[in-house]
């Protein structure tokens, strides 16, 4: 384990941000600046930034995609850039945070009237990789700097990347998959693998870990197989990948591990499965987001797990960096801790991206107390509390209390 | 005002006997003509995605296809409403969105009311947003594309200002059994069995009551085949759906009988189709739909039955989002569908509805509803990607337009 | 028109302009009825008569006022001024509701018919039977089907038909056939004919016949003189708002109608 430096604004020069190791994350002690390993659900280090904000000009705006691909951007990002703003001495008229509810012409239009009323940096959540690409042109012809959030813009302009390891959550979701196959005794495993929205980046590169996983355990999520059958077309609709699930699920019935791109996609086709019968710890299901829901199907035992992201800590990494654009000092080394390629750009300066990539979390049953209710991000009485689903037959199960109890959660 | 030497005889519409199969077949539904390509193209694809995949047909298939067909039938019976008076609402997706969300709110734990007041608060609310669109097109004499079309973004906001809202996490999950059980639920075997023979019965009673009370007073009464051809078609449909959906489809447990959903729209069917077509109610939202300028001078009241049409339009939709949210299991800000009223309007029209008003059943969006279905589940089922279901969802939809035209046009006759 | 011939208008009947009271033997008497629209001077001082059993035709150019004149009779736009008698007593007639109370029935040009629904329907538009809240399709039906036969409506085949398929006389038939079965008194058409062919003017024309004959007061607006000539057993010719002449149609002939329509007078010819 390294040492970190000490604080030193002025010490440590990021030029042309190309670190090309990935720094492994060191918990350090409290250094007085932020690094990417010092966020917290409490977000208590973001007042360290205060100075850096008294010293910066111009408003910061932050663009996200929809409501549908998932519940985090309106119920976590959006507060939580609006805490960290705040905490980070940035007034009211200072930010914006604004969602395109999945219009490109939304996005694009917002960033424009954002940057005519004085961003200086736009913290961008592309909807897809065309538009993104040219909200960026268009901002940094304005010498408006551009963070890329969770979502790499491809051919894109931006300064940093900040995001999870998306290929490490999908690399969670397939190991946990398998580990579940196991401890479920799941026999003669035959898996369904299911993907989002093809237009998302993100989608692709979840599906790049867990694909990987898979086939590295004798199963085919490249072209299928005898073991492994495949969506047609991925999506985030959750109707639709629904529909696609019990097509395939009544063309084979002798699936019983399914990889579900989030845990808003799991739900119903746990519902679907339970509605035939099924039960608990029988069909391994996995799942992403860390919902209510998808967190009340884990501990009910029908789903395997679910991946949890403190998007807060993303949120707050996001912030940092655009508090240290918004003025003329370079961004902390610390701050960043890895590089990633953008696959299509030309443009050298473009190409390699300095990118903070946060560590998502595989959360099962036993682990849900000690992550998800630590830091807040449920309560234990939203949790334990909402009626359990009917089994079909069985309904004597009135809500998820016993299963809080068995898994230690207050 | 030139004279003719002799009279013209009158082009007068005494038909020739006629025997030929079609039009023995046209006579058999008699204005319904344009539903008979339908119908074909039904079984056509049916035959077609049977060959593709040996599953299509399948108990557990059937079943799916039919709760998937569910929305879109609901959604095309409230879109007919407004059809019928050449009108349309475009918010009607929200407005099941709504309805659902609604009963999962409030059955929830944390408000815990009763099932049946859930549901009534879900339906009422529909009633009013429906009859409030109604109301706005007629005060204002405002088209209603554009007047829906405002409410469904209206709508929308505030379905997901509450969603959001309500609950910590958001979005409102099914919690109340009778809830899940309206697409999970299943009648008995036994039962299946007296419903399906039920439906026969009672289909076949009423058609012979008529022809028995015609034939009393005197009236000329429809060719006995034509009753036949429709009671053999009905009991066969019927008896194959009893035994398919008897068939054990579970893997897990057994699961046999048919689903709910289905005398459920039946019931709703029933009771549309008796009000359209056996009251004044119904004789006037043709009328009003076919000349409006005339049931005016007839004395009818169109203003208040055109924001009627609104109203039954919105309900039948709530009763569309009640199934909605019991299939997904809770409706939250994810499961935007905003397509789906197009959908809607898709399956009423495959069936043979009117945009223009005056001509339309609820016996349409029903089969257009289950046509839409087959589309996209034997698609996936053959593993076509689903983007060419839209492709392929818009050829069909176009045709059925196209061939219904054509049928009614050589059926009506020369002047 | 040659110079030597003096003008003057032919009367018949009775005296036009009189204040007189209405007639009691005749089924609608207007006297003095006049409307402007703003400065516009539509109908000045009509006096008509229309007897029950008789066709009476109102002729008269375009903006003679004969639409503006049916209007007021059918209760849409009531006169300036003038009094109106039905069957010898005063009336008021404010909506076409009050017209149709009295037995006044109107076709109008456009025949208000609903083209997706059948005869029967049409017929019972907004008066239809019910039994237990159900329509009681059997006795509209049959009803129907002898109104039709009364009024020797022959060539439908079924009344069960839609109006759409039926031919334009067919049309105007069951337009009427309405009117009858809502046991008007007096029918008023206006240019029932003008769409027509040969035989189709043929049919709507017996029917007409057959409604006078049947003691029904029948008002009749056409252009065509032909069909006016044909069937009317009155004539009543409109010019500029004015009705210059009227009475039994044997009083007129081709050409003296035209030259009223055209000119409003009649020359004598020697």
């Amino acid at each position: 384990m390294k040492a970190k430096m000490g604080r030193s604004l002025a010490c440590v020069a990021l030029v042309g941000g190309i670190l090309v190791a990935m720094v492994p994350s060191v918990s350090s002690a409290a250094g007085k600046t932020v690094s990417d390993n010092t966020f917290n659900a409490n977000f208590s280090t973001m007042k360290l930034l205060k100075p850096i904000t008294a010293r910066g000009k111009g408003s910061i705006a932050v663009l996200l995609p929809d409501t549908v691909s998932s519940a985090r951007w309106v119920h976590i990002d959006a507060p939580a850039f609006k805490r960290a703003f705040a905490d980070a001495g940035l007034l009211n008229g200072q930010y914006i945070v604004q969602n395109a509810d999945g219009s490109d012409k939304t996005q694009f239009a917002d960033a424009q009237s954002d940057i005519a009323k004085g961003a200086k940096v736009l913290i961008l959540t592309p909807l897809d990789s065309s538009t993104g690409a040219v909200i960026e042109a268009y901002a940094i012809a304005r010498g408006v700097k551009v963070i890329d959030y969770d979502r790499l813009t491809q051919g894109g302009a931006r300064s940093y990347y900040v995001s999870f390891n998306n290929v490490t959550v999908g690399t969670l979701i397939g190991k946990g998959l398998l580990a579940c196959i196991t401890a479920w005794k799941v026999s003669a495993a035959t898996v369904f693998v299911m993907k989002g929205a093809p237009t998302d980046n993100n989608a692709t590169l979840f599906a790049q870990g867990y694909d990987n996983v898979l086939n590295g355990a004798g199963f085919n999520a490249t072209s299928g197989s005898a073991n492994t059958v495949l969506q047609n077309i991925g999506t985030w609709d959750p109707p639709t990948a629904l529909v696609d699930f019990e097509g395939a699920y009544a063309a084979n019935p002798n699936i019983n591990a399914v990889v579900a791109p989030n845990d808003e996609i799991a739900a119903p086709i746990i519902l679907h499965l339970q509605a035939a019968g099924v039960k608990p710890q029988v069909i391994a299901i996995v799942g992403k987001d860390a919902t209510p829901v998808g967190i009340d199907n884990v501990i009910s035992g029908y789903q395997c797990g679910t991946v949890y992201e403190p998007y807060w800590d993303e949120a707050q990494a996001a912030t940092s960096l655009a508090i240290y654009l918004r003025t003329k000092l370079t961004v902390p080394a610390g701050l960043v801790n890895g590089s990633t390629v953008d696959p299509v750009s030309t443009n050298s300066s473009f190409k390699n991206v300095p990118s903070v990539l946060l560590s998502p979390e595989w959360v099962t049953a036993s682990t849900v107390e000690a992550t998800v209710i630590r830091d807040k991000v449920l309560t234990a009485k939203e949790v334990c509390l909402r009626s359990a689903p009917t089994v079909a037959r069985d309904l004597s199960i009135p809500t998820y209390a016993a299963d809080c109890k068995t898994y230690g959660i207050k | 005002m030139a004279s003719t030497s002799a009279p013209l005889p009158e082009t007068s519409i005494v038909d020739a006997p006629k025997t030929t199969l079609t039009a023995r077949l046209s006579s058999v539904v008699g204005p319904d003509v344009g539903i008979i390509p339908v119908l074909i193209a039904l079984v056509a694809l049916i035959i077609y995605f049977d060959i593709r995949s040996s599953v299509f047909l399948s108990a557990d298939n059937v079943t799916n296809l039919f709760i998937q067909a569910i929305i879109y039938i609901f959604l095309g019976m409230a879109e007919v409403w407004l059809l019928l008076l050449g009108e349309i609402d475009l918010s009607l997706g929200w407005v099941a969105g709504m309805s659902g969300s609604i009963a999962a709110i409030y059955t929830n734990i944390q408000f815990g009311w009763p099932w049946w007041l859930s549901f009534l608060a879900a339906l009422v609310v529909c009633t009013g947003i429906g009859g409030l669109s109604g109301l706005i097109v007629v005060k204002l004499k405002l088209p209603s594309f554009i007047v829906t079309l405002a409410m469904s973004f209206i709508v929308e906001g505030i379905l997901l200002y509450i969603l959001d809202h309500v609950f910590e996490g958001g979005g409102a999950p099914v919690q109340s059994s009778i809830l899940n059980n309206l697409t999970t639920g299943n009648l008995t075997p036994t039962w299946t069995w007296i419903f399906t023979i039920g439906v026969i019965a009672l289909t076949a009673a009423m058609m012979i009551f008529r022809d028995r009370s015609r034939r009393a007073a005197g009236l000329e009464v429809p060719a006995l085949y034509r009753m036949v051809v429709k009671l053999s078609a009905l009991s066969a449909v019927g008896v194959a759906l009893a035994l398919l959906f008897n068939h054990n489809r579970g893997s897990f447990i057994p699961i046999e009988g048919m689903p709910f959903a289905v005398p459920l729209v039946l019931a709703v069917l029933g009771i549309y189709s008796f009000v359209l077509g056996r009251t004044r109610f119904g004789r006037y939202m043709y009328a009003i739909g076919g000349n409006t300028e005339a049931a005016r001078r007839a004395g009818i009241p169109v203003n208040r039955y055109r924001i009627y049409a609104f109203m039954l339009g919105g309900f039948t939709a709530g009763i569309a989002g009640l199934f909605y949210v019991s299939r997904l299991g809770g409706y939250s800000s994810s499961s935007t569908d905003a397509s789906v009223v197009l959908y809607a309007v898709a399956a009423a029209v495959i069936g043979g509805t009117s945009l223009y008003g005056g001509r339309g059943k609820m016996t349409y969006p029903v089969v257009g509803g289950i046509i839409l279905a087959v589309i996209i589940n034997g698609l996936v089922l053959i593993q076509i990607s689903s983007t060419m279901v839209f492709v392929i969802t818009g050829v069909v939809l176009l045709g059925a337009v196209t061939v219904d035209s054509l049928a009614r046009k050589s059926q009506s006759l020369l002047k | 028109m040659s110079e030597s011939v003096t003008r003057e208008p032919v009367h018949a009947g009775f005296v036009a302009g009189s204040d007189m009271g209405a007639d009691p033997t005749m089924l609608l008497s207007l006297r003095g009825i006049t409307k402007h629209f703003g400065a516009v001077q539509a109908l000045r001082h009509v006096d008509l008569d229309v007897p029950a059993g008789q066709v009476t035709a109102l002729v008269g150019d375009n903006g003679a006022g004969k639409s503006t004149l049916i209007k007021a009779v059918a209760g849409i736009d009531g006169p300036s001024s003038g009094s109106m008698f039905w069957q010898g007593e005063k009336m008021d007639v404010h909506t076409p509701k009050d017209a149709a109370l009295l037995g006044i029935a109107t076709v109008y040009q456009d025949l208000a018919l609903c083209d997706n629904l059948d005869i029967v329907a049409n017929m019972y538009l907004g008066f239809e039977s019910t039994k237990h809240r159900v329509l009681d399709e059997i006795t509209m039906e049959k009803h129907t089907q002898e109104t039709l036969r009364d009024l020797s409506v022959t060539t439908v085949h079924s009344v069960r038909q839609l109006v759409a398929s039926l031919s334009g006389g067919q049309r105007q038939s069951i337009a009427v056939a309405r009117a009858v079965m809502r046991d008007a008194k007096l029918v008023i058409m206006d240019e029932p004919t003008a769409a027509l062919g040969v035989s189709q003017t043929a049919q709507v024309l017996a029917l007409i016949k057959t409604l006078a004959s049947r003691g029904i007061g029948v008002l009749v607006i056409s252009h065509n003189l032909n069909d006016v000539f044909e069937v009317a057993d009155r004539i009543a010719v409109m010019y500029l708002g004015t009705l210059v002449s009227s009475g039994p149609i044997a009083n007129y002939s081709m050409s003296s109608a035209v030259e009223l329509i055209t000119t409003g007078v009649v020359s004598r010819v020697a």
